[in-house]
């Protein structure tokens, strides 16, 4: 058991206490900064501003708890609110975040400005000391967040694209954000997106609105509204979504696809090639062919003039549609014809109407005239204007294949084409939409990342709150305050005058607090130290010798002389000697000299008790400490004599173990002993760095074999007033 | 005759307000005094002077052998010494007593002042008695009666100069500059003045301890210290004892040498009555000197000089 560990003095305060100074030093904005920033981070890939405020106020209040015998744990609350300029989504270009952490503080102590101060040190911290216990306002990426940051793209890009080559022109739509668009935006649809899965990926599938205009080689162009469907994958890690708009997947599946609203303009613009070549072949084709007897003239409008008989009135070209039989696509051919038959005569204009199957890639058509459908309902038929009776259309459909043939092979450009070539426009715009990429932290990378930052902001902080300076520059330096925490019962120890040992054989000392909210103790040794010094410088003539003090030292007084041959002062625990109160023990020797009779040798023992009354006015509070030796009665004047040999030495005793403690922790000091009494104030430091003005009342004193231990009461004000205090009085500085 | 001085030399203050009296509870009777069972001794009669210094071996043989006997010397030696047997005469127990009571220069000053009074007031003076004091003063001596409730008399300080300088050097060197640094301008503020100033006050904060370094008797009376200016009172009190006789120690000489001699019985050392004796020892009635002392123990002659 020991009050004060291996030191002399300690001082104890309980952990209320401990909490008001700290959120009064909290209130400092200077020393202990709450309001962080702005702060500059680069994360994922853009800059960020930080700013941070911590709380401590009646509902977000900052703790604090003893953890162990040198360590705090103190509880955080704050809001930390991210800006960027430049998010994708808007939405999130400002984001707040309310975190709760608990973190570690070391008891320590340091030099500062040249004193050795108690305080509480957060270097060397790490991230694995920071425990995050809540994080709100993390937020969650969707679908919508990927819109507003499309749509914001958007407004950044170029809406109009055009091929310099074939003249189109694509115009991107998203909604009526572009309002100088020509042509508008007929139906107002936004651009629109969606999540999906695909081969295990996830990816984005954006529809945006469009119109093209295609010049055709033909003449004129083709215009429809249409749809630019594309995908993009969305890549999560976690820290990011990210979304990179100039990567076409992989999957033949998810290609950029154009939907066009036009779709018989697609058609007409394909046959009206296929026909342009059909006239282009014709000229170059036989236009008479005999078979059989039979001389068979094929027409084109006016392209042959030369032709007997002529093409007959109105000059009918030759003529060409797209059907579908059975699911195959034929170009049915319509061919102006005059037949001419020998024997019998016989002459009549007509037509010969056949198929041929169209084939298709993606971006050409071609028609083979050379084969002729195997669908029997697609076969050539010939129809004459003089009725005949089929004895001339009949064989003559059945033997023009090979003159059709001769027009060959004819192809042209499918659709397809147009729209690999809008496709490619397209995807300029597409690109120019760039890389979205979304900070997006899961769980787990937040509060890793948050536990990072915050132990590197706090591994490099610590901060006094107890130092006994000296005021007087003329004084040594007082010794290093050590701290411990001792638990369950929660009080904070401070010790001064490390009086044996090393810091490595520091430790703590026993709970003396009790119920008390402050409470100073002076170590046994040292109290014994005292009192031996104080015997001496009366008693000079003794000297220490095994626990008490003893040689020859004459006394002389009034009532009579004598020698003291011993003197031993002890403090005694309550029940010994069968004194229910903490007392000082005093025995001794001494030859009492009387006048005609041999000395006498007498041994003395008993209790002297210091009387501890706390006495309050508007002065303040006072303890008044009176030493009283035990059954005496003042007014007894028989033992007058004892009495002022062992008060004043008590007295004293008890005024140099109370100035040097007082002195060691840091207190102010009195300077007066008149009219038979002393006075010291202010037994603990008045103002604990800069943070609070502390007053502390002692209330008494127990004295036990272990020391003395004096249970006081502490007053805390904030020193200084901030517009903080103002505000919570209603008393803000007016006009 | 005691000097009157219109300085004081001792070391005790001024006097000064007094704060509210702290009443001490009365103490309960010991449990840790054990009553005496008497034992039997051979008698030994003292006539004089001389059967005393005869007689000492034996009688401290009988004190060491007996050390719960011997501590009731402090208590009443004549009726101590009738424990183990000693029966003395008159001269022997007035001689008994009066060695004890006084050392002998005080004892001198004590007889002085004892029959300089009673000559010069025609009784025995009886400073001990408070209503005695009061007629002495006011009727005996017609003294004006003066102001003193409230007023502390200056009290010696039983530490020597050089106790109190080794004492002090015990305290922190921070407080014993500021101690002298306060001297100092205390004095300064005295010279300026030229009389008498009122202390710096040197409290600046709200708490404060004070301890009281030594109890204030009656015996340490300062009787060479100034005294303040007094007032009359409108009635003479009927009691007056040693702390308020104080105050008249300059009003008369003989008022001076009456509270000498009052101080002087105050140190006396204390004999108890027969009833009192016998409550403390029988353990019915407390007394210091039994419970601290533990032991008195005489030298004895070794056997062949206390036979020679």
């Amino acid at each position: 058991m020991s009050l004060t560990a291996n030191f002399d003095y300690c001082v104890e305060l309980g952990i209320a206490q401990v909490r008001e100074i700290f959120h009064l030093a909290f209130k400092s904005e200077d020393r202990y900064p709450h309001n962080i920033g702005p702060l500059t981070r680069s994360l994922t890939g853009r800059e960020f501003t930080i700013n941070v405020r911590v709380h401590d106020d009646n509902d977000r209040p900052a703790e604090l708890n003893f953890q162990d015998e040198k360590h705090f744990r103190f509880t955080f609350p704050f809001d930390l609110t991210t800006e960027t300029p430049d998010a994708p989504d808007p939405a999130l270009s400002r984001v707040t975040l309310q975190v709760i952490v608990e973190v570690p503080g070391l008891l320590d102590n340091w030099v500062e400005e040249g004193e050795d101060v108690l305080g509480v040190s957060f270097l060397g911290i790490t991230a694995t000391d920071v425990n995050i216990t809540r994080l709100d306002g993390l937020p969650t990426i969707d679908i919508n967040n990927f819109l507003a940051a499309i749509h914001n793209r958007y407004d950044t890009i170029s809406h109009v694209y055009t091929d310099a080559t074939s003249g189109s022109r694509l115009v991107l739509y998203d909604g009526n954000r572009d309002n100088t668009l020509n042509p508008p935006n007929s139906s107002g649809d936004e651009i629109t997106a969606a999540l999906e899965t695909h081969s295990g990926d996830e990816y984005l599938k954006i529809t945006a609105p469009i119109h093209v205009t295609v010049p055709l080689p033909s003449g004129g162009d083709y215009t429809s509204y249409g749809r630019l469907i594309f995908w993009r994958q969305v890549l999560t890690t976690d820290t990011t979504i990210a979304v990179q708009m100039g990567s076409e997947p992989a999957l033949a599946t998810l290609r950029t696809t154009v939907e066009l609203n036009n779709v018989a303009g697609q058609q007409q613009a394909e046959l009206t090639e296929i026909v342009e070549r059909l006239h282009t072949t014709y000229d170059v084709i036989d236009h008479t062919r005999s078979m059989f007897g039979t001389t068979v003239t094929f027409y084109d409008g006016e392209r042959d003039l030369s032709l007997v008989p002529p093409n007959k009135i109105g000059l009918p070209e030759i003529t060409a549609v797209f059907e579908t039989h059975s699911g195959t696509e034929y170009l049915k051919v319509t061919l102006p014809i005059h037949v001419a038959v020998s024997v019998p005569v016989y002459l009549s204009y007509g037509t010969i109407t056949f198929w041929r199957e169209v084939t298709r890639t993606d971006t050409t058509l071609s028609v083979n005239f050379a084969i002729a459908p195997a669908n029997p309902a697609l076969q050539t038929s010939v129809a004459l204007d003089v009725p005949e009776g089929g004895l001339v259309s009949g064989p003559l459909a059945s033997q023009v294949g090979p003159a059709l043939a001769a027009f060959g092979t004819l192809s042209g450009p499918s659709f397809g084409a147009v729209e690999a070539q809008l496709i490619a426009m397209a995807t300029t715009g597409i690109n120019n939409f760039g890389t979205v990429i979304e900070p997006a932290f899961s769980e787990s990378a937040a509060r890793d990342l948050l536990r990072t930052e915050i132990a590197a902001y706090l591994s490099e902080r610590r901060y006094p709150f107890y130092s006994p300076k000296s005021p007087d520059p003329e004084d040594e330096p007082l010794s290093t305050p050590v701290g411990f925490l001792l638990l369950p019962d929660n009080v904070l120890a401070i010790l001064l005058n490390r009086r044996t040992g090393t810091p490595a054989d520091d430790h703590a000392p026993d709970n003396f607090l009790g119920s008390n909210p402050l409470a100073l103790a002076v170590g046994r040794a040292k109290v014994d130290e005292v009192i031996g010094e104080a015997i001496i410088a009366q008693f000079p003539e003794l000297s220490k010798s095994n626990g008490s003090y003893t040689g020859q030292q004459p006394i002389e007084t009034d009532e009579g002389d004598a020698t003291l041959f011993e003197l031993a002062v002890v403090p005694a625990n309550p029940g010994a000697h069968g004194e229910s109160r903490g007392h000082l023990w005093v025995s001794g020797e001494a030859e009492v000299h009387i006048d005609c009779w041999p000395d006498p040798d007498v041994t003395f023992s008993g209790p002297i008790f210091i009387d501890a009354v706390r006495v309050d006015s508007e002065e303040g509070c006072t303890l008044e400490l009176q030493a009283r030796a035990g059954e005496f009665d003042v007014d007894q004047s028989c033992c007058d004599v004892l009495l002022d040999l062992l008060i004043p030495i008590v007295g004293w005793i008890m005024l140099v173990i109370i100035e040097n403690c007082i002195d060691a922790v840091g207190g102010e000091l009195a300077a007066d002993i008149a009219a038979g009494q002393a006075e010291a104030i202010e037994p603990i430091p008045p103002v604990i760095n800069g943070i609070a003005e502390v007053t502390a009342c002692l209330e008494g004193l127990d004295i036990s074999s272990q020391g003395f231990v004096f249970p006081g009461e502490i007053y805390i004000r904030r020193l200084g007033r901030s517009y903080e205090d103002l505000m919570e009085d209603s008393n803000r500085p007016r006009p | 005759m005691a000097r009157h001085t219109s300085k004081g030399t001792a070391a005790g203050k001024e006097p000064e307000a007094s704060s509210p009296k702290t009443t001490v509870p009365p103490i309960p009777p010991s449990d840790n005094v054990l009553p005496i069972i008497p034992a039997n001794f051979e008698p030994i009669r003292l006539e004089g002077h001389r059967d005393l210094i005869v007689q000492q071996p034996d009688l401290f043989r009988r004190f060491n052998d007996h050390p719960e006997l011997a501590t009731l010397l402090l208590i009443n030696p004549v009726l101590a010494f009738g424990e183990v047997g000693v029966e003395m005469s008159r001269e022997i127990a007035h001689h008994v007593l009066h060695t004890l009571q006084h050392p002998p220069r005080q004892r001198r000053r004590r007889d002085e002042l004892e029959a300089s009074l009673k000559e010069k007031i025609g009784e025995l003076p009886r400073p001990e008695d408070p209503q005695w004091v009061s007629r002495f003063l006011f009727e005996k001596l017609q003294l004006t009666p003066l102001k003193t409730d409230g007023l502390k008399p200056a009290y010696k300080v039983p530490l020597n100069a050089a106790a109190i300088e080794r004492l002090q050097a015990l305290r922190p060197k921070r407080q014993l500059r500021r101690q002298q640094q306060a001297e100092s301008e205390y004095k300064q503020l005295e010279s300026a003045s030229g009389q008498p100033a009122a202390r710096p006050s040197i409290r600046s904060g709200r708490s404060a301890i004070r301890i009281k370094m030594t109890h204030n008797a009656p015996r340490r009376l300062d009787i060479e210290a100034d005294l303040p200016p007094l007032k009359e009172a409108r009635r003479a009190p009927t009691e007056v004892d040693l702390e308020t006789l104080y105050f008249y120690k300059d009003s008369h000489p003989l008022a001076c040498d009456l509270l000498e001699l009052g101080i002087i019985k105050r140190r006396s050392f204390p004999i108890h009555s027969g009833d009192s004796y016998r409550q403390i020892k029988e353990g019915q009635k407390n007394n210091a000197f039994r419970t601290w002392v533990k032991s008195i123990r005489f030298a004895e002659a070794p056997d062949d000089e206390s036979n020679g």
